[in-house]
């Protein structure tokens, strides 16, 4: 649950940020809106990342004290860096955790599995950034064609920029709750669907109580949004990561969401994109898993040698 | 669509407002032109027309607030549609105003100056031409931003024509024989005459912000 409420307080950003920055829905919906389709997206489909993190990287069965020192670890960097505003990734964490637990308790860890998901997190921003820079290039191309500006257009993109924020909260919740519950699915103590909706609930939780800070940095930091460039990041973002969920890689809300916002950002040229966040977020990609593998791995060894 | 049943409905009303308020400046003009011909009994039934015309406005514009802010247009718009109805109803606003300084302050014009004072109130409150066909054309969506924003140029046009006829007449009534108590009441009277074009010019402004936040 803890897990999950970091999920939902650092990626309401990656959902909402977006719309919630560039002002067409105020922060309250937004967190409504990232609770219904979460919870949707976790139920219906967070199934494939789930099996991934409970068994796909790590492939023996973890105790009770692995998985929560698994867990704890990873939550704690991804608070630290909710509160510090950085949009990190809590996949990342995650499988940086369970990976760092995994070599604590010598059990086999699959680094064949787990290259294939470090390496969607860099393919995962990059692709996004690639589809939302020609996206937002078409979108430029099909609004200068028309050159309709009118309140009634204005208001249907917006209206299509909230339903493509929906998506990236139904993607995150296929991709994320997996994550918050994957290690304790392992475990075997609760149904797949219930471990889902708790996850599913975890990160409605989250994202009412602590999201706002990261979704100031994802809505206004990078770069100040339009309606089109909040809808081009959102569509680009929703199906880089619905892609991967269904193909069952853990990959990150946040450097889904980054990357778009990035993509739409140089579509303005380099001068619209704040290069001191971006370091930030890149330091903070790079550190949360890291830290969260050591850390577990270090506490988990500490613990053992305090009771055994 | 009946998805965007509610923002149909402020449409109607925007364009119900700004044909209300165009009666009303042309009714506000036809008063001005008939004081200035002498025919008091005809300006005031103008003058009367543009009172109520003006009221009508201000009803409207209220609907148009409360359909706005009870879910019609996303908030993020809102605020931008109704600034400009807001700007258009004081172009309404300061016709009706001019229309009562002409009729309840009589200033008393020079025969000699009725022409340059006549060609002042058409040029100021003859804006609301281009100030329609822009709004309109902005509001039923089927010009081009750049049609738009050539009517709003058109309005600033006219506006620097109203400005150089008010310097022109500010310069002949101040070099003229008259009692200055008089000169001050007529450059009153023409501070409201041009505040029409002024207000007009505002809402000119207003749009074309409107339509350079819809451009990417």
């Amino acid at each position: 649950m803890y897990v999950g409420w970091n999920i939902g307080a650092n990626d309401t950003a990656n959902c909402m940020g977006t719309s919630v920055g560039c002002g067409l829905i105020s922060f309250r919906n937004a967190v409504i809106l990232v609770a219904i389709f979460s919870i949707l997206g976790a139920l219906l489909q967070g199934q494939n990342v789930m099996n991934t993190i409970g068994r796909g990287i790590v492939k023996s069965d973890l105790s009770y004290q692995a998985v929560i020192i698994a867990l704890v670890c990873s939550g704690f960097f991804v608070t630290l860096a909710t509160f510090f505003r950085i949009p990190t990734s809590t996949s990342q964490a995650i499988v940086g955790g369970v990976v760092g637990i995994g070599l604590a308790v010598n059990a086999e860890v699959d680094f064949s599995k787990f290259i294939v998901i470090a390496e969607s997190w860099v393919i995962c921003p990059l692709m996004v950034m690639a589809l939302s820079f020609g996206l937002m290039h078409l979108i430029k191309l099909i609004l200068r064609r028309f050159e309709t500006g009118s309140f009634r257009f204005q208001n249907a993109l917006g209206w299509l920029a909230i339903g493509s924020a929906c998506y990236v909260a139904f993607s995150m919740g296929a991709n994320n709750a997996g994550n918050a519950v994957g290690p304790i699915a392992n475990l075997k103590i609760l149904h797949p669907k219930l471990l889902l909706l708790m996850g599913g609930l975890s990160i409605a939780v989250g994202a009412a109580t602590y999201g706002r800070k990261v979704a100031d940095t994802v809505g206004k930091g990078i770069t100040p949004l339009d309606i089109p460039g909040a809808f081009v990041a959102q569509v680009s973002s929703a199906f880089g990561m619905h892609l991967f969920s269904l193909l069952g890689i853990p990959v990150s809300t946040s450097s889904a969401i980054v990357g778009a916002v990035v993509g739409v950002g140089l579509v303005k040229g380099m001068k619209a994109i704040s290069k001191k966040t971006i370091a930030t977020i890149l330091l903070g990609w790079l550190l949360t898993p890291t830290f969260a593998a050591v850390s577990s791995y270090l506490l988990y060894n500490f613990i053992k040698t305090l009771f055994v | 669509m009946a998805l965007f049943k509610k923002e149909k409905a402020v449409n109607k009303l925007i364009l119900k407002h700004l044909d209300m308020v165009e009666d009303c400046v042309q009714a506000s003009l036809k008063a001005g032109e008939f004081y200035l011909g002498g025919d008091l009994s005809q300006a005031k039934v103008h003058a009367r027309n543009s009172q109520s015309l003006e009221s009508e406005a201000d009803l409207v514009r209220h609907d148009i607030r409360d359909k706005l802010y009870s879910g019609a247009y996303l908030p993020l718009l809102r605020e931008d549609i109704y600034k400009l109805v807001e700007s258009i109803d004081k172009v309404g606003n300061a016709a009706e105003a001019c229309c009562d300084f002409f009729l309840n302050q009589r200033p008393v014009v020079p025969e000699e100056m009725k022409s340059s004072f006549l060609a002042v109130t058409r040029e100021s409150l003859g804006i609301i031409v281009s100030l329609k066909l822009a709004i309109l054309c902005y509001f039923k969506g089927d010009c081009k931003i750049e049609t738009v924003r050539d009517h709003t140029r058109d309005i600033g046009l006219q506006e620097s024509r109203v400005d150089k006829l008010e310097w022109d007449l500010t310069k002949e009534i101040f070099i003229s024989e008259m009692d200055f108590a008089l000169k001050l009441h007529l450059r009153l009277c023409l501070d409201s005459i041009v505040e029409v074009s002024d207000r007009a010019e505002d809402a000119g402004d207003q749009l074309e912000l409107a339509t350079l936040k819809a451009m990417v």
